[in-house]
This record gives structure tokens, sequence and C-alpha cells, in this order.
């Protein structure tokens, strides 16, 4: 099932890989933001299926208030990648339902497995 | 600047030592010396109350004296006026106590001149006063009472007895003198003592205020080493925290750059190597994050459960249904030196595997174990795949691959077996526990 995919992510060139490697798999990436402002307001506009979320991002901002945002006011889901996926973190989230937690690097086959599970629902 | 934490709060600990050493060092001297004077003072108060007893002996017994001699007369008077004998035997018995006392006072006032002097003039005019009294018994043992009378009348026993109580009197007077003057000393003393005793409570009572007040300190010290300590481990952690983040993002730089490159790059045998490549980025990322997570134990490599993780991942990463994957490995934690060496060889004999002993068309076995072999540690990849060609040696083959697990199982200070089993391919290396 292809999905509209929305990535978050202030490294532009593990974007770029990231983006490469959902279309690989056959998802639309609708929208790319590496901060947590500039994603909101695109979300808003191009209401994506899911996104992946880093946790820090560009501009000092955070991509947990991002992903609660993004829950809370538009029921976009969220999949965290991120260095330093912290236990805090995981039951700080565990509210907002999340797809996952993922810990870079990422390859292609946990990212895989890790939309797998949305894409059976 | 900040300074070191544990720097200060150790020397803190230090100094509260060594002022706890200094205050009971100071305590036992305290007491001691307390003790000694209290000690000292007390049995100055034994010997001036002592003395006050002794004078108060010497006036008992010179009064005693004088009784006796009172006595006797009595007696005197009794005999010559009745001739009963029963006197007679009163003034003997009064003599010999008048005697008696007398030697008494003057071994008491041995150590007085002035009242020696008295005594000797006291003795003296008793025996003169006795004397008469003889005299006068004898007269009257005669039946001649009149002499005796007159013999009383003459005067000079009379004389003598009352010169008998002015020294008395005397003596009476030096030894209320002294005795004045002995109890005025004893008040003073028992004054001291008290004081001493007043001082020793209260040097007791500041030594307890100060140990507590120290006691105190020290506890407020050591809270303080412990808020400090626990800020230092919170920093720490906050940078192992940091550090892990940025590494983690790093090598994810690195597999992102070079899985994009070879995305465009149309070569299939550059795109091989470029994966093979990405490959080995994330045995390495995979190190590093089972070094970080350990059950929470940052820096623990256990080598075997990489090995069986790793080779799953590889295999799986293949999406091959038909290479089925065994593992027999033992948990071990190896030296941290030890880790990425043998992540990478691990990684090139599973990705040879796959590739040389399972090509696409065949369905396959791969055995994975990883244990204990005598001294030394053993990492074995085997498949029931076609096998080496004949001949094959890792040094007659220069592929990269080959060459690096070589190399890094020299790292290891250790050897590259290539096996001969009936049927496919085996490998291992062996390396000595600890280097």
């Amino acid at each position: 099932m292809t999905m509209r995919i929305m990535v978050v992510e202030d490294d532009a060139l593990i974007a770029l890989d990231i983006v490469s490697l959902l279309e690989d798999m056959g998802h639309d990436v609708v929208a790319e933001a590496a901060d947590a402002c500039t994603a909101w307001e695109l979300a808003e506009g191009d209401r994506p299926d899911l996104a992946l979320v880093d946790i820090r991002l560009a501009k000092n901002t955070d991509g947990g208030k991002l992903a609660r945002k993004l829950y809370d006011l538009l029921g976009v889901r969220s999949l965290f990648i991120s260095g330093s996926i912290t236990e805090d973190f995981r039951e700080e989230m565990a509210a907002i339902n999340p797809i996952g937690f993922l810990g870079k690097p990422v390859t292609r086959r946990t990212l895989g497995d890790a939309l797998r599970g949305v894409t059976q629902h | 600047m900040a300074r070191d934490p544990t720097e200060v709060s150790g020397s803190n600990r230090q100094a509260a030592r060594e002022r706890a050493f200094r205050l009971l060092a100071g305590t036992v001297a305290a007491l001691f010396l307390a003790f000694a004077s209290l000690g000292g003072a007390f049995f100055w108060y034994d010997r001036s109350a002592a003395w006050v007893a002794h004078t108060h002996e010497v006036r008992n017994t010179i009064a005693d004296a004088l009784q006796a001699l009172t006595d006797v007369e009595s007696a005197q008077r009794g005999y010559i006026l009745t001739g009963d004998p029963t006197f007679t035997r009163q003034v003997e018995a009064g003599r010999a106590k008048a005697n008696a006392e007398l030697a008494a006072v003057d071994a008491l006032i041995v150590d007085n001149p002035a009242q020696q002097e008295r005594v000797a003039e006291l003795r003296r005019l008793m025996a003169k006063r006795l004397a008469v009294v003889d005299q006068t018994l004898v007269q009257r043992r005669a039946g001649d009472a009149v002499a005796a009378i007159r013999t009383i009348r003459r005067g000079e026993g009379i004389a003598a007895m009352n010169g008998v109580r002015r020294i008395v009197a005397e003596l009476e007077a030096e030894e209320a003198r002294l005795l004045v003057d002995r109890a005025r000393e004893t008040a003073i003393i028992r004054a001291v003592l008290i004081g001493l005793l007043a001082a020793f409570a209260l040097v007791l009572t500041f030594m307890f205020v100060k140990a507590q007040r120290d006691l105190s300190l020290d506890r407020e010290v050591e809270a303080d080493t412990a808020e400090r300590l626990a800020a230092l481990l919170a920093d720490r952690t906050l940078l192992l925290d940091e550090v892990n983040h940025r590494v983690k993002n790093s090598l994810q730089q690195i597999a992102s750059v070079v899985r994009l490159q070879s995305r465009s790059v149309t070569d299939s045998a550059a795109r091989e190597a470029l994966e093979k490549t990405l490959d080995r980025i994330m045995a390495v990322g995979r190190v590093h994050e089972q070094l970080y997570k350990s059950g929470g134990e940052v820096g623990v490599f256990d080598a075997g459960h990489y090995a069986k993780t790793l080779a799953h991942d590889l295999v799986d990463s293949m999406g091959r249904e038909d290479v089925q994957l065994t593992t027999e490995v033992e948990a071990h934690a190896l030296d941290l030196k030890q880790a990425v060496p043998l992540a990478l060889i691990l990684n090139e004999l599973v990705t040879n595997a796959l590739k040389y002993g399972c090509p696409a068309d065949r369905p396959c076995r791969i055995h994975v174990g990883f244990g204990t072999d005598g001294s030394d540690y053993r990492l074995s990849v085997s498949d029931d795949g076609t096998g080496l060609p004949n001949g094959f040696t890792p040094g007659s083959k220069k592929s990269l691959g080959m060459r690096a697990i070589e190399a890094l199982a020299r790292q290891l200070g250790g050897r590259f077996v290539v096996e001969q089993p009936e049927a496919g391919a085996a490998f291992a290396v062996v390396f000595p526990r600890s280097q």
C-alpha cells in the first residue's frame, strides 16, 4: 500500500537517503522539512498519512513536540528516527501512539520493518 | 573556572577528619589534666581535714588529762575525809590516766616546738601536784589527817594545779588558733575542689557541644559531597548520551552517503562494492549500539549475542526465504579492542557464505558458532554450498574480504583457519581470550 509520508530530518544527506529508501519501497514523500515549524506548516497543507521524525531538529526545535502536535491536531502518527532514543522519551511519547522508534543508522530493512506494521493496518 | 568537586570535597573531608582528631586529642588531654588536678586537690583536702581532726584530738586529750588530774584531787579529798582505801585506788587510776593522756599529748604535738615546751612545763607541774597529793595520802594513811590538811593548806598543791590550769589554757588557746587556721584552709581547699569540679563539668559540656557541632558539620560536608558527585555523574551521563548521539548520527551520515552513491552508480561491480562497504559500516554501527545498550551497562560487548544478531540481520537483509541460519553461541564479554575486528570478520564471513555458498538459485544452510576453545575464542562460519575451489588458500585469491579477515585475525592476535569439510565451506578465526 502506498502511503503519503512526510520526512522531518535536519541533515540533508540523511534526509535524501531516507526519501530514496521510501521511494524504493513505493511510498510517496509529500513533504520534507528540517525544522519543526516548517514541518508543521507543510503538514497542515499536505496532510500526510504519517511522519518520519528526527528528535533533534534544525533551529533547536524538538521532534517530540512536533509529533505531539501532529497527532493531537491532525491525527498524524509518527515514526521516530534518532541517534538517541531514551526510555524516558519512549514513555513520554506513548500517549501519542507512535508507529515506532528507529535507532540510527537506519538500514533498508529496519525502515521497511517499521513501516510494514502500518501498511498492514 | 569550576573547581574539581571531588578534590574540593576530598579536602573538606580531610580537614573534618583532622579537626575531629584534634578534638579527640584535646579531650583526652583535658580529661587527663582535670582528673589529675581533681585527684591532687582531693588528696590535699583529705590532708587538711586530717589536720583539723588532729587538732580536735589534741584538745580532747589535753582536756582528758586535766579531767584525770581533777579526778585525782577529788579522790584525795575523799580519802583524807573518810580513810576509805577505795579512794587511794581512784587516785592511782587517775594518776595513770593523767600520765597516759599527757604522753599522748606529747606524741600528738611532736611537730610543734612551742607546744612541746608547754607540755614539758605541764609535766613538771603535774608531777609536783601529784607529789603533794602523795604526801597527804601518806600522812592520812598514818592516821594523821590534821597533818594532811596542814600540808594542803600550805598551798603548794593548789599553786601547782593553778599552774596546770594556766598551761592547759595556753595549750588550748594555741590549738584553738591552729584549728581556726586549719578549718579556714580546709574551707578554701573545698572551694577549690568544687571550682575544679565545676570547671571539669564545663569542659566536658564544651567538648560534647563541640563534638556535636563537628559531627553535624561533617554530615553537611558529606551531604555536599554526595550532591557534587551526583551532579558530576549527571554531567557525565549527559556527555555520554551526547557522544553516543553524535556517533550514531555520524554513522548514519556515512551510511546515507554510501547508499546514495551506490544508488547512483550504474556499474554493478561498483554498486556491489558500495553495498559491501555499507554492510561493513553497519557492522561497526551495531557494535556501537550494543556497547551502548548492553542492559544499561556501558562498554560491555557480548560477542555471542552480537554474532547471533548480526548473522540474522545479514541473512534477513538478503530477503532469501531459502537460506536457513543456525547459530550456536556462548555469551562472552570481550575486550572493547576486540569488538570491532571481530564484528568486521563476522560480517565478511557471513557475506561470503551468502554470496558463494548460497547462490541465488540454490537453497542452503549457514551455521555461525562462537565459543571458547581451550584458552582461545573460536568464531566459525560454515555453509553447505558447493565448497571452495581446489587448492584454495586465503592468500591465493586477493579479494579485499579475505585479506581483511587475515589482517583482522592478526590484529586479534589469532589466526584465520580454512577448514576442509566434506561438503560446503567452513572458516574459523581463533584468537586468544586475553591479549
